[in-house]
């Protein structure tokens, strides 16, 4: 009696050991054979071209009408009030030469120089400004 | 004797319940995921990086757009107020030439309408000298002169400053540029590990 009741737990040992052993098996074929092996698709890169893929990343983010801006040249006022100087001089000029008056032109010409150019160092610079100013906004990262 | 036996025996079962419980739950967690799994896995993990960098540098260039437009419009402004007052003075000393410019064609058409009149025509001799003589004086003149410098001055200090804002904003921009680089650069090569390591648990 004894001895069979030994015997029967040792069964039920054995038992349930081998049914560890089967399930784990079980489980471990399960895995094997529910994984498919496809070829890895990305697992190539070798992160040795980072930097131009973050060029690309960046240019995907390009927007260069953000950099582009109204630009009125300050100095434009000025050119027209030259201008309107210099047309006013033109009239006299033409007279005097009508009248024969070659002296008197060459007077209300170089009168009209002294008036016009007087703002012309401002007229430039102001203008070589803004095209500066506005070139670096333009130059500004589009990305 | 017996019960000795029947100890061992119970706990011959409660190892091996204990062992199948192991068993089942370690193989589940140590189970390889499969390739194709790994490659998704990889496959996200560099979306989640790129939207990252992305998320990371785009803010930064706006804030660089607007700071350097903002640094344009003051400049700007800046060189209006001061051309403004350097044309004010301009002004007020070509008052004169102007004037006498006027004063010429009016004597002239005057001449002209009475062509016979020998004072009329002294009278735009005259003026004519007056005008030479007004527009002449302008290129000496130390109020023009000063106000040539004064607005050389705020124009130069003007366009210096929207540069050094412009530089400012280019090197804030850059850090993060680069910041976020690096933490890209290091997000891809972690996810690239992962992905090697899944993979090669797979083909085991």
């Amino acid at each position: 009696m004894k001895t069979k009741l030994f015997g029967f737990s040792m069964l039920t040992a054995i038992s349930a050991l081998t049914l560890s052993a089967v399930a784990f098996g079980t489980n471990a074929s399960a895995t094997d054979t529910a994984t498919p092996s496809p070829a890895p698709v990305i697992s190539t890169d070798s992160g040795a071209n980072d930097d131009a893929e973050i060029l690309t990343l960046l240019s995907a983010q390009s927007d260069v009408t953000d950099n582009t801006q109204v630009v009125d040249t300050l100095s434009d006022a000025n050119k027209t009030e030259d201008a309107l100087e210099q047309a006013a001089f033109d009239d006299d000029v033409k007279a005097a030469v009508l009248a024969g008056d070659s002296a008197s032109a060459a007077q209300l010409t170089a009168s009209a120089a002294i008036l016009t150019s007087i703002d012309v160092p401002e007229v430039q610079a102001v203008a070589a400004d803004d095209a500066e100013a506005h070139t670096l906004i333009i130059g500004l990262p589009q990305k | 004797m017996e019960r000795k036996k029947l100890q061992t025996t119970a706990a011959v079962i409660l190892v091996s319940v204990l062992a199948w419980g192991c068993a089942s739950t370690g193989a589940a967690s140590a189970a390889p995921i499969t390739t194709a799994q790994a490659n998704a896995d990889y496959a996200t993990s560099l979306a989640a990086a790129k939207a990252s960098f992305l998320a990371a540098v785009k803010p930064s260039r706006a804030t660089m757009l607007d700071e350097g437009k903002r640094a344009e419009a003051a400049r700007r402004w800046t060189v209006k107020t001061g051309l403004v007052k350097f044309n004010a003075v301009v002004a007020a000393e070509k008052a004169l030439s102007l004037a006498a410019e006027k004063t010429y064609k009016a004597s002239v058409a005057k001449s002209l309408a009475s062509s016979t009149d020998l004072t009329l025509k002294a009278a735009v001799k005259t003026n004519l000298a007056a005008l030479t003589k007004a527009t002449t004086a302008l290129s000496s003149d130390v109020k023009i002169a000063a106000a040539h410098a004064t607005f050389a001055k705020v124009r130069t200090s003007a366009m210096d400053k929207f540069k050094a804002t412009l530089e400012i904003s280019a090197k804030e921009r850059a850090n993060t540029l680069g910041r976020a680089s690096l933490r890209y650069k290091a997000d891809k090569a972690r996810a690239l590990a992962t992905l090697q390591a899944a993979l090669k648990k797979a083909s085991k």
